[in-house]
């Protein structure tokens, strides 16, 4: 492994924790793995745009191209820390404090002995799936469908190429002019994003060798426990409870199947949706700008790695704006927000306003919602997926238990029952995909439906561990625990 | 204490129940099958591929030539429905391979029906095919054949396997006997990694319906607190927290199984790939012939000096692989492209490369067509199942 590629993963990282720091004002319980894992993402997003900006006419040298960038962005968000600093902690003081250790303090003393014992298994059991996740990726070339037919293409022609070229529909290419040098594929129109992390990594690594260019996928995978961790501590969660529910989250087999066999850009999604809903979360249970404004980039990235981010960057947007509105007005735009949805694809409104506009052969993404039609049949199949098949363990059975185990309390307080609302409209959403739409096969061949369960599951874990924070279980838990940040329930 | 007794009798009756249910024994099936027909690993003979009957076993020993193995052994007509449970001891079978059933039926002695079935491990294996619908009539032939496990192994290293051994295979009418070993097959049997991977663990074997181990610890713990409740009239709390133990171990117990199942994929993974250089793990692919293939294209595209090539392939599998191979050659699909630009013909610029597909080159009209539409071409390569072409000025 080469030292370019080296500071491939260092400097992301770096920036990206900068970048999350310039952020996160309060200091809260767990910041240090909320950090690492919103920065190391952030590291990687700004890679993306950096290259994508900076790397056009040399993607064999992307690296070196968009390192400089990288280590602006770095520098300015030191800087900003520093600006805050005059009026808070020092920036050195900060510093020296994210570098005393992200797990310090992790299992203190107050945990019972055998409660330690059983979460050093259960996370010991996490690092070993990593580890093969590890060997899994360093192995062998890329294996998984669409990590070849269309997450990887664009990224290897544009490093075999040296440069970058556009993508076009087909129908372009057939034509082009003979100096144009388009490309095309059944994925051409596909967001850019990932290719360009992919870039990035390939030219560090300095060929295209794909276990090195996959490896950040696993990164991924531990920067969504670690920052999970973090924000979990920092939204109250007792630190033996936040560690038992980090590993409620690494157990789940189809999450750690989407970091072993790299490429898919499904935990992207996961990952960007679940930090968003934290940091949300954050804001509306502290009042903290910074998260609230950590949720909207996440949100806003969203459409940029798929075209489902789309969707689920309305969703966040409408709940967060939901969440701003007088209580007056939420029940007027719950009704109102039901009756468009109804009008536009139920009773097929956006199809005729797409044919009023002279749109109508413009709906082609759009084909299967637009026209929709029952399809009961494909309840067996979302049935199977979800509490039948290894894919979940006892999640999806144990989600309608526990909501209604704490109903009330998910109803007394906003920053519970607003998130909560918000994944029931996303899980809507999918069953009507699948149910209403032509989609269904998908839920019958057991094929997309996962994937998309997979984009909204760590938002769904974190959901339940927020209900379970203060549950007295077992009897020598009992008690508020003492590091809890007392401005964490305003509730 | 009566209570207590009378607890731990339901609670091995709501096992079995569920258990038996998950196996798909039948409430009446007898404690040991009725019928079994027990055939000895020496009875069987080899099809394709190499092998030789030792004492009672059968060691297969080599594939044919075209990456398959089959080995069968002749039954007097049995009756399918009568014996549908089929358990089968392999010893040392190569975690490379993937292994099938084979079986001819009386009402079709020109057809051999197939059926993939779970890799046997150690000991005894038993898969229920019942639910199978060709598993009818009277079978007069049953075997296996083994072949590199699709889209995962490369054939050249499956090719190369230590001799494994066929030691005993039985054909037995349902019974609860069969229970433990039913649902061992279903639950710990290795699956390999499959492209369905990504979206969903479990269903790789769609021909067989299996039981799930979730369901049946869901429903079997569900009773069982029912039973605990309702038997030693704990309270609700105490019966709220058994449930929340209950969950506890039972999600551990599912992901101790799925770790399991995850290093088993991955062993196969560390064969194929460890210790090897990159360039090395890079031409092991399970696709190999794609990947020669994409090569020689590549090699032609260079002599030919053209920048863009139009694949065609029957498969999508096969088409999307040669694309990506191809990479970083300006590539498109032939059959979409020229699919949404009707009229045009494939640009003159462009190798046509076709790989695995049932257009014909019609050598007296100079086309390439599919019955329904033909351009107008060049032959330029033809080696196995590569042909590549150019595209001439006109079409008809």
């Amino acid at each position: 492994m080469s030292f370019s590629y080296v500071i491939a993963w260092l400097l992301p990282l770096a920036t990206g924790v900068a970048a999350y720091l310039a952020f996160d004002r309060a200091r809260a319980a767990g910041w240090r793995c909320s950090a690492a894992g919103y920065g190391f993402v952030f590291g990687l997003l700004l890679v993306s745009a950096l290259t994508a900006l900076s790397a056009r006419v040399d993607t064999a040298h992307a690296w070196a191209h968009a390192a400089p960038w990288l280590v602006a962005v770095a520098m300015a968000s030191i800087a900003l820390i520093w600006l805050r600093g005059k009026n808070g902690s020092p920036l050195t003081q900060q510093f020296h404090r994210w570098g005393k250790g992200l797990g310090e303090g992790a299992l203190s003393t107050t945990t019972p002995r055998w409660q330690r014992i059983a979460l050093l298994v259960l996370l010991a059991s996490l690092a070993f799936r990593a580890a093969i996740a590890l060997r899994e990726i360093w192995l062998r070339p890329t294996y998984p469908w669409d990590a070849w037919s269309a997450w990887m293409v664009k990224a290897k022609s544009w490093f075999g190429l040296g440069y970058y070229t556009p993508y076009v529909a087909m129908h372009d290419w057939m034509a082009q002019a003979p100096d144009a040098n388009w490309y095309t594929g059944v994925a051409q129109h596909y967001p850019n994003a990932l290719a360009w992390v992919e870039v990035w990594f390939a030219s560090a690594a300095g060929g295209w060798i794909e276990p090195l260019i996959n490896l950040p996928w696993l990164g991924l995978w531990i920067a969504l426990l670690f920052a999970h961790y973090g924000q979990w501590r920092a939204l109250g969660l007792s630190n033996t409870r936040a560690l038992f529910f980090v590993y409620v989250l690494g157990s789940l087999p189809l999450l750690t199947v989407h970091a072993a066999l790299a490429g898919y850009a499904d935990i992207w999604i996961a990952v960007l949706f679940a930090f968003a809903v934290l940091a949300w979360t954050r804001w509306l249970q502290q009042r903290d700008i910074g998260q609230l404004a950590l949720a909207l980039v996440c949100a806003a990235v969203l459409p940029t790695i798929k075209l489902e981010g789309y969707v689920w960057m309305a969703s966040l947007l409408a709940a967060i704006a939901f969440g701003a509105l007088p209580s007056r007005w939420r029940w007027r735009c719950v009704i109102l927000a039901v009756a468009a949805f109804l009008a536009l694809f139920v009773f097929g409104g956006a199809k005729a306003l797409l044919g009023l506009t002279g749109h109508a052969d413009a709906s082609g993404q759009l084909a299967l919602v637009l026209a929709p039609s029952w399809h009961g049949e494909a309840i067996v199949g979302i049935g199977r997926t979800l509490f039948a098949q290894p894919n979940w363990h006892l999640l999806w059975w144990l989600v309608p238990p526990i909501v209604i185990w704490h109903r009330s309390e998910l109803a007394a307080r906003d920053w519970l029952w607003l998130p909560g609302l918000l994944l029931a409209v996303c899980i809507g959403l999918l069953l009507f995909l699948f149910l209403a739409t032509d989609a269904s096969r998908w839920a019958q061949s057991f094929t997309a439906i996962n994937r998309l369960v997979l984009q909204l599951t760590p938002a769904v874990v974190s959901l339940l561990a927020l209900l379970l924070r203060d549950v007295d279980f077992p009897a020598a838990e009992r008690g508020t625990d003492p590091t809890r940040d007392p401005r964490s329930d305003p509730g | 204490m009566i209570r207590r007794i009378i607890l731990v009798v339901v609670l091995i009756f709501i096992w079995l129940a569920v258990l038996g249910w998950a196996a798909g024994v039948p409430w009446n099936a007898p404690i040991v099958p009725t019928q079994r027909i027990a055939l000895s690993g020496s009875d069987f003979r080899a099809q394709f591929g190499s092998g030789v009957p030792a004492a009672n076993v059968f060691v297969v020993s080599a594939l044919a030539a075209d990456g398959t193995g089959l080995q069968t052994v002749p039954l007097a007509r049995v009756r399918a429905t009568d014996v549908p449970v089929l358990c089968y001891s392999l010893a040392d079978f190569p975690d490379t391979l993937e292994l099938s059933l084979v079986f001819r039926r009386a009402d079709a002695s020109d057809d051999l029906g197939t059926v993939s079935i779970p890799a046997p491990g150690s000991g005894m294996a038993c898969v229920n095919l019942s639910t199978y619908a060709d598993w009818r009539g009277e079978i007069t032939e049953l075997g296996f054949a083994e072949y590199a496990t699709a889209q995962l192994v490369p054939p050249s290293v499956a090719a190369n396997f230590p001799p494994f051994r066929i030691e005993s295979v039985q054909l037995q009418s349902p019974s609860w006997s069969q229970v433990f070993a039913r649902v061992r097959s279903d639950w710990f049997g290795y699956r390999p990694w499959a492209l369905l991977s990504i979206s969903a663990l479990g269903p790789q074997i769609f021909s067989l319906q299996n039981s799930w181990m979730q369901l049946v610890v869901v429903l079997g713990l569900l009773f069982s607190l029912a039973a605990t409740w309702v038997i030693l009239r704990w309270p609700r709390q105490r019966i709220a927290l058994a449930a929340v133990f209950a969950a506890i171990g039972a999600w551990v117990l599912l992901d101790l199984r799925w770790l399991d199942d995850f290093v088993a994929k991955h062993r196969v993974i560390e064969r194929l790939y460890a210790g090897k250089p990159w360039d090395e793990r890079r031409a092991l692919q399970p696709d190999e012939d794609t990947l020669a293939a994409a090569r020689e294209v590549s090699r032609l595209a260079q002599e030919q000096g053209v920048k863009r090539v139009l694949v065609l392939s029957d498969s999508t599998y096969t088409l999307l692989r040669f694309i990506y191979f191809l990479l970083p050659l300006n590539t498109a699909p032939m059959a979409q492209a020229l699919g949404e630009t009707p009229g045009a013909p494939p640009p003159r610029d462009a190798l046509i490369a076709v790989f695995g597909s049932e257009w014909n080159y019609d050598k007296a009209a100079g086309t390439l067509g599919n019955g329904t539409v033909a351009y107008r071409v060049a032959p330029v390569y033809a080696k196995g199942d590569l042909r590549v072409f150019r595209a001439r000025e006109t079409t008809p």
